[in-house]
């Protein structure tokens, strides 16, 4: 059992986030469903599970990263921020103007901290196979984090790499799925359903940890406390179940909220929200 | 013959060259590794896995994979030598290249068979006819399109210090080499087989085969010495070498490949904006899909085999 301490930080620190995109979302259109679904997945993923250098991008021994549902780019730019990657006011300043660091989805000619400019869905995955290949030849001790959107699954692409992962052997390559059930035209399992998503990875031979709550810190925790080391033989998918625009009650489960911006009455009211939830759980602001 | 099979993977063109220099290539450059799309054999790439297990990757009928699992070994240091049929690479896996090897500038080397008509006899589906246009369009890409197993090996060789991703599309290939083994060459900068002032082929790949042997015809009939520039990179272009070849008053540029956006455009669009003028034909597929046929045949069809270029020449003369 993971000590609560850890717990509540990271769940103060996924509020944190959560108030960040609010904000970033009252003045640009970002995807603020897909990025509150899998806020607490990049919560675990960047302060708690990955091994980093904050003041390295280039680090050699770093663990890698590569965001495959690329729209949830704010999402990945705040969470790096809050481990000293940039200064969260800098995302305010630069999100979606000329040439900043910043936008709708995740580009590296401007930001070093992005290993692989991604956006187009499908893509990320497969190059994270070839990342992950060239780590173990390398004989590196770094994993490959990578997060996969549920309704990017309809890619083939996603299989074609699953299929090699499993044949070149990557235990070094993590892979968290975010399954909210939603797409930007509704429902996964109403446009092209995907039915038991862990049994599908199964069948492609992967090691697969389902966590029933996705958008639980805890249970989150406890899917990284039980990750392969990186020199297995077995990719890991981490199907998580979450909540398409989790923590906001008229965002939750509503694909109107796919992108968008939020007016100051909304705001206010998902901002109270957010801190109410915390303070409920954890008895403090 | 009863009872003789006949391997399949024996009857492509040459590129026995590509195998050995790949090898070679493989012990100078630690870093180098071969992948590709269950193309191992045709490919002659076989000598290589054998050498260097280790460097060696399958990923099965899987082009887009193959591109992107490529990107992923580009970012962590590798120069793969990604191979595919052109059709697929170009077509199939075009988004991946564009994005995940273009868009990073990763060195991946495409090595693409079956440009132009030279799988005509598999039909359309294995003829590549616009890949030069897709290709030459993506940021950062360099086109090349050597003509014979000795160019080959040395473009193979010559990318490995060239920066960004590199896409070589093999068409047929010819198998005698116009050039001497001492031979400079160098990506970016034309080869000029044939001197000629009365006018000038440009050609690549198993053209300037054929251009050397209209060059030959025209010379016969007419007396006239016509030049013959091997532009063997499509991308960046040798627009020095288009500029003079225009003071020659005549120029037939001729690839296998749909006319629309390949070498002829890149030549015609050099001549337009530096403002030089000379008469000019561009030569290559029709804009349409044919019927299962031998490249031969279609390149006599469309006017790009020795007697049609030899031809549209002596028409401007």
């Amino acid at each position: 059992m993971t000590d609560q301490a850890t717990i509540k930080r990271l769940d103060k620190a996924s509020m944190e986030t959560r108030l960040n995109l609010l904000k970033l979302c009252q003045q640009t259109v970002i995807h603020i469903g897909g990025d509150m679904s899998c806020c607490d997945i990049m919560t675990v993923i960047w302060q708690y599970a990955i091994h980093y250098d904050p003041a390295n991008p280039q680090w050699e021994e770093r663990d890698r990263f590569v965001l495959s549902k690329g729209h949830a780019a704010a999402v990945t730019s705040f969470s790096q921020a809050a481990i000293g990657c940039y200064h969260t006011e800098d995302i305010y300043k630069e999100y979606a103007t000329d040439f900043g660091r910043f936008g709708m989805h995740s580009c590296n000619l401007r930001n070093p901290y992005v290993d692989v400019s991604t956006g187009s869905l499908g893509h990320g995955l497969p190059i994270a196979g070839g990342i992950a290949t060239a780590l173990k030849a390398k004989n590196s001790q770094s994993r490959v984090f990578t997060v996969v959107g549920d309704g990017e699954c309809g890619e083939g692409s996603i299989w074609e790499a699953a299929m090699a992962a499993v044949k070149h052997k990557l235990g070094n390559l993590i892979v968290f799925v975010d399954r909210n059930f939603l797409s930007f035209d509704g429902s996964t399992e109403e446009y092209m359903p995907l039915n038991d998503m862990a049994a599908r990875w199964r069948a492609f031979n992967w090691n697969v940890i389902e966590v029933k709550d996705g958008n639980d810190m805890q249970q989150l925790v406890e899917a990284v406390d039980s990750l392969p080391k990186p020199d297995s033989e077995v990719p890991t998918v981490v199907v998580c179940n979450t909540v398409k625009g989790h923590g906001i009650s008229f965002m939750e489960n509503n694909s109107k909220w796919h992108a968008g911006m939020i007016d100051s009455d909304n705001y206010q009211a998902a901002v109270a929200e957010i801190k109410d939830a915390y303070h409920k759980k954890w008895g403090e602001d | 013959m009863a009872g003789m099979t006949i391997n399949v993977a024996d009857l492509f063109s040459l590129r026995d060259a590509v195998g050995a220099c790949l090898e070679s290539l493989g012990e100078q450059y630690p870093n180098m590794i071969v992948c590709s799309a269950d193309v191992d054999v045709s490919s002659r790439i076989s000598g290589f896995k054998k050498k260097f297990p280790e460097r060696s990757y399958n990923v099965g009928i899987a082009e887009q994979d193959l591109m992107s699992f490529c990107a992923g070994m580009a970012i962590e240091g590798f120069i793969p030598f990604a191979f595919s049929f052109a059709p697929f690479a170009s077509m199939r896996a075009a988004e991946q290249v564009r994005t995940d090897i273009c868009y990073s500038n990763l060195p991946v080397r495409i090595v693409a068979n079956y440009a132009g008509y030279s799988g005509a006899e598999s039909g359309c589906t294995h003829c590549a006819l616009e890949d030069c246009a897709i290709m030459s369009s993506f940021a950062n890409m360099t086109v090349i399109e050597p003509g014979d197993p000795f160019q080959i090996a040395r473009v193979l060789k010559a990318t490995m210090e060239w920066p960004g991703p590199v896409y070589i599309r093999m068409g047929k290939e010819a198998t005698t080499s116009l050039y001497e083994e001492s031979e400079k060459y160098e990506i970016g900068k034309a080869l000029t087989p044939r001197a000629g002032e009365d006018g000038a082929f440009i050609a690549s790949g198993i053209v300037v085969h054929h251009a050397m042997e209209a060059a030959e015809i025209v010379k016969a009939k007419t007396g006239a010495e016509i030049r013959v520039i091997d532009m063997h990179t499509i991308k960046p272009l040798d627009k020095e070498a288009v500029i003079e070849a225009a003071k020659t008053g005549r120029i037939v540029c001729a690839q296998d490949h749909n006319r629309i956006g390949g070498l002829g455009y890149a030549v015609g669009n050099t001549l337009a904006e530096a403002g030089v003028s000379c008469k000019f034909k561009i030569l290559g597929c029709p804009d349409e899909f044919v019927p299962l046929a031998t490249p031969n045949f279609l390149y006599h069809l469309n006017e790009y085999d020795a007697e049609g270029l030899a031809n549209n020449m002596m028409k401007m003369l």
